[in-house]
C-alpha cells in the first residue's frame, strides 16, 4: 500500500547543507502498524511530515520515492496533497490540546473532513460523526457535539483527534507520539482504541514513538531510526529479542524495566 | 522567520539612528550660523551653498534652526526616557515580581493614567507647571511611565514563574539580586526595543507639544515649532517645512527599525 | 554505614493555591519520612499534587496546616525541564558559582571557579562546558548543571521532580545512573518524584503511590510492584507496558 524508497531530505539553506533524514525506505501493508523509534532529532517527525506533505518551506525532499496505493506522492499537485490528505492519510498529533482549534466545537471539527471530501448533508454528517464518538469511547456524543476542546480532559481530546482522522475511512492514520502527553492509565485506554479501530476499519497505522515499551504494545514491524538513518528494521519481536544495530541494542538496554534494577538496594549490597 | 531581514532592519536602523544622534549631539554644541540672527535680506532665501536648507520668514538659518532644534529635541527626548523609562522600569519589575496590592494600586493608577490621551495629560502638567523645555520633559516622563511599567512587568511575570528564578531562590538568592541580577539582563531585548520606541514617542510628543504652542518656547528653536511655523509658507516656501520634517522622519525612522531589529533579535 | 538517621519529616501535611475563596487544596494529610541515604521515590499521575509537595517541602508553596521538619541544612532541587532550570543568560560557570557568592564567608574568586570546576567533573562534564550557554547544551548535559548546582553548596537532601521525563531514553539512564552514584558517593537522599513506574523501580527504594493529594500507598518497592495492596496502585501496574 505505501512504499517509501530511498526517501532523503535535507535543509538546503544551512551552510554545510544538512541531511535530517538520509535514504529511508519502508513499504507497508494495509491494515498494518508499523512503529517507527528513534531518539530526538533522529528524523522520524521529518519522515512522518514528509508523508503527509508537510515538510516546511526550508526542508526539503532530496531523493527517493513514495508511492501510495499506486500513486506517486512527490509529483502531487497542492490540490491532489489536498485530496490524499485527510481523506486517504490523516495524522494525530502528541499534543490534542494544540492541534484543536480552541473556538471551533468538538462536532464541527470532527465533521470537518467530511465537509472536505463528501458531498454529504449536515444532518448525515452529524450522523456520522456521532456514531464516529461512540466508537472511539466518547461519553453522551450527542451532549459532547456542541462543546469546545478546553471542556475536555487530554485523554478525551486524543480520542476527538482519532475519530477526526478516521471519519473519512481513512486508509492510513500516521500518529506521531499520540500518548506521550498522557498519564498511563490513558495511555493504556488510547493504545488500546487505537488497536481496536486498526481491527475494525482496517487502518493502517505508521506509529512514531520515542518509547520503545509502546512500540512494543502495539505494533508488529519497527523501524529504528538513528540519525536520519533507518539502522534496523523488522518484526518487532525479533528486533527486541535478537537486535542486531548498536543503536538498537542501547535503546532496549536503556528502557526502564524491571527485570534489572539500577538501584543496588539496601537488601543486596 | 527570516533571519536575514531582521539584521538588515537592525543595520540600516542603527546606521540611521545613529547618524541622526550625532547630528543631535552635534546641535546642542555648534552650528553653523546662530540660529537667531535675522536678515532681512535673506528672507526665504532658496537652498545654496551657504544655506543648505534655505532661509526661513525672518532670514535666519534653516539648517542651523534645525540642527539647534533637534539638539533640544534630543535633550527633551533623552529627560523624557530618564524618567519614564527609569521609573517605569523599577516600578514594572517590583511590581511584576512581588504581586500583591502594591502592584494591584500602581496597575489602576496606571490605567488611570493611560485612560487619558497622552497630550491632554501633558497640557494638564503644562498648565500646572508653565511652559519651557524642562517643565516639557518633566510632564512627558510622567507620562511616559505606565508603558514602561507595564512592558517591564508584564515580563516580569513571565520570568518569575520559571524554574532558574525557583532554582536561585534555592541557591540562597535574595529577591533585590534575583531581579536585577538574574531577571532584569534577560529581558534587556525588550526593554531596549521599547527605549528605542520611546524615543520615537518622546521626539513626535515634543514636536506635537512645541507646534501646539505648549513646548519648548521661543528663542529656543525646536523642530515641531518650526513646522508649526513654516506651515504658513507651505506654498511659498515649502523648504521651510519641509526640511525639519525630514529630518524628524529620518530621526523617527532610524529609531523605529532599530527597535524592530532589537525585538527580533531576541524572539 | 551508621545507624539511620532521618533527613526530613512531613507530617498531615495540607497545602493549595489561590487565596480565600479561590482556594483550592492540592495536598490532604500528606505524611512522608526520609531517612539518611534513601531514594524515596514518589509516583502518580499529572495534577495529583507530587510536584506541589516538593513545592511546599522547599517553602514555595505554602502549609495549610501540618508540619515539615528538616534535620539538615537547605534541600536543593533538580528540576523536570531543563530548558528553563538554567538562566539563559548566563554562562554555565557562572551559574555554578551563583551558590558560592551567597555563602557567608564569600570565597576568593579563584577557589570559587576550582570548585565549579570540580564539581562540573563530578557530573561528567569537562571544564569547557563552564564558558558555555545553557542554549549550547543538550537536555542531558543541562540536566547534569542542574545536578551540580544541587550539589555543590554540599547539600544532602535532592529533591529531584520528573528529572529524566524530558530526556531520551539511552540520555535518561546516564543520568539514572549519574544520580545513583552520587547518592553511593555521597550518602545523598532523593526524593525522586516520576510518573513512570518501571524509572521508580529502577532508581528507588521505597515508594509512595499519590492519588488526588493523598498517598494511598506506600512501601518497599519490591514488595509494591510485586503485591500492590490499593486498587489505585493496581490500576496503575496494569496499566503501564
Amino acid at each position: 500500500m505505501l512504499e517509501i524508497e530511498g526517501l532523503s531530505i535535507g535543509f538546503r539553506d544551512v551552510e554545510p547543507p544538512l541531511e535530517v533524514v538520509r535514504d529511508f525506505s519502508l513499504t507497508m501493508e494495509p491494515g498494518e502498524i508499523v512503529g517507527v523509534v528513534g531518539e530526538s532529532g533522529s528524523g522520524k517527525t521529518m519522515t512522518a511530515l514528509a508523508l503527509m506533505g508537510l515538510l516546511k518551506s526550508r526542508a526539503r525532499i532530496t531523493s527517493g520515492r513514495m508511492m501510495f496505493e499506486g500513486r506517486d506522492l512527490l509529483t502531487l499537485s497542492r490540490k491532489g496533497w489536498e485530496e490524499v490528505r485527510g481523506k486517504e492519510i490523516s495524522m494525530i498529533f502528541q499534543e490534542p490540546m494544540t492541534s484543536l482549534d480552541p473556538l471551533l466545537t468538538i462536532g464541527r471539527q470532527m465533521e470537518e473532513s467530511l465537509r472536505l471530501h463528501t458531498d454529504l448533508d449536515r444532518r448525515e454528517r452529524k450522523r456520522r460523526v456521532l456514531d464516529m464518538m461512540e466508537q472511539v469511547g466518547l461519553p453522551q456524543p450527542e451532549k459532547l457535539y456542541g462543546c469546545y476542546p478546553h471542556q475536555l480532559s487530554g485523554g478525551m481530546r486524543q480520542r476527538v483527534m482519532i475519530g477526526a482522522a478516521l471519519i473519512t475511512n481513512t486508509r492510513l492514520m500516521v500518529a506521531d507520539e499520540p500518548t506521550t502527553a498522557l498519564d498511563v492509565t490513558i495511555q493504556a485506554q488510547i493504545l488500546a482504541l487505537l488497536k481496536k479501530m486498526n481491527q475494525e476499519h482496517g487502518t493502517a497505522i505508521l506509529f512514531i514513538s520515542h518509547d520503545l515499551r509502546v512500540i512494543r504494545s502495539i505494533c508488529s514491524r519497527v523501524v529504528v531510526m538513528y540519525r536520519g538513518e533507518a539502522v534496523e528494521m523488522g518484526s518487532v519481536e525479533e528486533v527486541l529479542s535478537s537486535p542486531q544495530a548498536d543503536h538498537t541494542k542501547q535503546l532496549i538496554a536503556a528502557i526502564p524495566d524491571r527485570e534489572n534494577r539500577l538501584r543496588g538496594g539496601k537488601e543486596r549490597s | 522567520m527570516e533571519k536575514g531581514f531582521y539584521r538588515y532592519n537592525m543595520v540600516v536602523g542603527g546606521i540611521l539612528a545613529g547618524v541622526m544622534t550625532v547630528f543631535m549631539l552635534v546641535g546642542l554644541f555648534y552650528t553653523p550660523y546662530d540660529p537667531e540672527t535675522m536678515d532681512p535680506f535673506l528672507k526665504f532665501a532658496h537652498a545654496s551653498l551657504a544655506h543648505p536648507f534655505g532661509c526661513d520668514q525672518f532670514g535666519r538659518d534653516i539648517f542651523s534652526r534645525v540642527l539647534q532644534g533637534s539638539g533640544t529635541t534630543f535633550l527633551v527626548a533623552v529627560g523624557t526616557l530618564a524618567i519614564g523609562a527609569g521609573t517605569g522600569t523599577f516600578l514594572g519589575l517590583a511590581t511584576g515580581y512581588f504581586g500583591g496590592w502594591p502592584d494591584e494600586a500602581i496597575m489602576r493608577f496606571n490605567d488611570l493614567i493611560v485612560a487619558f490621551p497622552s497630550i491632554l495629560l501633558a497640557l494638564i502638567s503644562i498648565s500646572l507647571l508653565g511652559p519651557g523645555k524642562y517643565n516639557v520633559i518633566l510632564a512627558l516622563g510622567i507620562v511616559f511611565i505606565p508603558s514602561f511599567a507595564r512592558i517591564v512587568r508584564s515580563e516580569v511575570i513571565v520570568h518569575k514563574d520559571m524554574d532558574y528564578v525557583k532554582s536561585a531562590r534555592l541557591m540562597g538568592v535574595g529577591h533585590m539580586r534575583i531581579l536585577f541580577v538574574h531577571i532584569l539582563p534577560n529581558i534587556k531585548g525588550t526593554l531596549f526595543s521599547a527605549l528605542a520606541i520611546g524615543f520615537n514617542n518622546a521626539v513626535l510628543s515634543e514636536a506635537g507639544m512645541s507646534y501646539l504652542g505648549i513646548g519648548v518656547q521661543p528663542p529656543d528653536a525646536s523642530i515641531g515649532r518650526m513646522m508649526s511655523e513654516g506651515q504658513a509658507y507651505i506654498f511659498t516656501a515649502p523648504w521651510s517645512i519641509l526640511f525639519p520634517g525630514v529630518v524628524m522622519i529620518l530621526m523617527v525612522l532610524g529609531f523605529g527599525l532599530l527597535s524592530d531589529g532589537c525585538g527580533d533579535r531576541d524572539a | 554505614m551508621g545507624r539511620k538517621s532521618t533527613v526530613l519529616e512531613v507530617r498531615r501535611l495540607c497545602a493549595g493555591y489561590g487565596k480565600r475563596k479561590k482556594y483550592r487544596q492540592v495536598l490532604f494529610d500528606v505524611d512522608l519520612c526520609l531517612d539518611r541515604g534513601e531514594i524515596l521515590g514518589l509516583v502518580g499521575e499529572s495534577g495529583c499534587g507530587k510536584s506541589t509537595l516538593s513545592k511546599a517541602i522547599l517553602g514555595f508553596v505554602p502549609a495549610k496546616s501540618g508540619q515539615i521538619i528538616h534535620h539538615t541544612s537547605r534541600p536543593q532541587m533538580v528540576f523536570q525541564d531543563p530548558f528553563s532550570s538554567l538562566n539563559p543568560g548566563k554562562k554555565i560557570g557562572w551559574i555554578l558559582e551563583e551558590p558560592l557568592r551567597m555563602q557567608k564567608d564569600r570565597l576568593p574568586a579563584g577557589e570559587r571557579r576550582e570548585k565549579a570546576v570540580t564539581m562540573a567533573r563530578r557530573v561528567g562534564l569537562d571544564e569547557s562546558f563552564l564558558e558555555r550557554y545553557p542554549g549550547d547544551l543538550s537536555g542531558g548535559q543541562r540536566q547534569r548543571v542542574s545536578i551540580a548546582i544541587s550539589l555543590i553548596q554540599g547539600s544532602e537532601l535532592i529533591l529531584a521532580d520528573e528529572p529524566v521525563s524530558a530526556l531520551d531514553v539511552t540520555i535518561q539512564k546516564q543520568i539514572m545512573e549519574l544520580m545513583l552514584g552520587l547518592q553511593e558517593e555521597l550518602q545523598l537522599s532523593y526524593l525522586f518524584i516520576s510518573h513512570d513506574l518501571d524509572v521508580i523501580y529502577q532508581m528507588c527504594d521505597r515508594v509512595m503511590v499519590m492519588q488526588a493529594g493523598r498517598i494511598v500507598e506506600e512501601g518497599e518497592v519490591e514488595r509494591v510492584f510485586g503485591a500492590p495492596e490499593h486498587p489505585y496502585t493496581k490500576e496503575l501496574l496494569a496499566a503501564s507496558l
